[in-house]
């Protein structure tokens, strides 16, 4: 049985990715705190190391959804974290865990009593319901992802496909879309072959179930598939997965 | 085979109401509700699988993606409403 390999901590498009989150900025945030244009394509790469919040996102939060220091106090009730950079400039920072994103929500310099200081901005837009993010910002975080999985889910499945044909009966861990693990076992035998399919259920968006089995078997029947079933040959399923089972000819 | 899943304890409550009205467990109930969001859904995934398959078939990954992102927009407006009760 082969190990699930580690998501590669990268830059793609609007966000840094982690093996737990990716990291971004919220369009409102991009605009009125940072000043910069909102463009079709944005790469969040192109402000770190230039930006100091955008870098202290990156270098702080790869290492933890946390801060040390919570935005307080907040009316709507959302745990905000206190990001720093130097002695003045402020972010405040969500982990949304549902959405696996760790958003930079506001930016502002920190000018202790003074009215414009980051955290009196921070909860006027927290009163204003501004500070977390907008459908926008959801739209943008869905499409990359969209994107991402419709590039690399038609050649991961079929590396794994190859893998575990050339080994029936183990088990091969990868991950599709360069993201949601899967697991991939082929039984043989004469000419009938057997693909068994398993993912997390919890995690994997229902809309692309289809496109799942597509990328494995292009050319199969979606009536082909037993799906879904509740069973794998040569592991136990873990908490949360389901199964599939394409039954094929190999002629 | 068994396994421990979360949901919320509201829910959970109202499946072991109805579970005991009609004498089924728990765990019971959870299964049957997942088979029978399946069954509901089963045309509606088979049209999902023969769209991505015809844009695997012809290389089409930007069909692919608009096809992977249909439902995009209600998602997105769907989780700006959840953030703001989070």
């Amino acid at each position: 049985m082969s190990a699930l390999p580690p998501i590669q901590e990268r830059f793609h498009r609007g966000s840094f990715i982690t093996a737990q989150y990716d990291l971004r900025v919220t369009r409102r945030c991009l605009s009125d705190d940072l000043g910069r244009r909102l463009v079709e394509d944005f790469e969040l790469e192109d402000l770190y190391g230039s930006v100091e919040i955008v870098t202290a996102l990156v270098n702080q939060r790869r290492q933890g959804p946390t801060g040390t220091r919570r935005v307080t106090p907040l009316t709507s009730g959302h745990e905000m974290w206190v990001l720093s950079y130097g002695n003045n400039h402020r972010g405040a920072t969500w982990y949304q865990v549902t959405q696996r994103v760790i958003w930079l929500c506001a930016y502002g310099w920190h000018r202790s009593g003074k009215e414009d200081d980051a955290f009196n901005h921070f909860r006027a837009l927290d009163a204003a319901g501004e500070l977390v993010p907008a459908a926008d910002d959801y739209d943008d975080q869905f499409r990359e992802r969209d994107e991402r999985f419709a590039d690399l889910a038609p050649r991961d499945a079929q590396q794994l496909l190859t893998e575990a044909r050339n080994a029936p009966g183990v088990a091969f861990d990868g991950r599709i879309g360069g993201e949601h693990g899967v697991a991939v076992t082929v039984e043989a035998a004469d000419d009938l072959e057997a693909l068994w399919v398993a993912v997390d259920g919890t995690t994997f968006p229902p809309d692309w179930v289809g496109t799942l089995f597509a990328a494995f078997a292009p050319d199969a029947a979606f009536s082909d598939w037993e799906w879904p079933t509740s069973t794998f040959p040569s592991r136990d399923l873990r908490e949360g997965e389901w199964s599939a089972l394409l039954h094929h000819s190999l002629q | 085979m068994s396994t421990t899943v979360r949901i919320p304890e509201d829910l959970l409550e109202d499946v072991r109401r109805v579970g005991a009205l009609e004498g089924r467990a728990p765990g019971e109930m959870l299964t049957q509700a997942w088979h029978d969001f399946v069954d509901r859904h089963r045309e509606e995934i088979a049209a999902d699988f023969e769209q991505a398959a015809a844009h695997i078939r012809a290389a089409d990954t930007a069909g692919l993606a608009t096809h992977v992102g249909r439902n995009r927009r209600s998602r997105a407006e769907a989780a700006a409403a959840s953030a703001q009760s989070a």
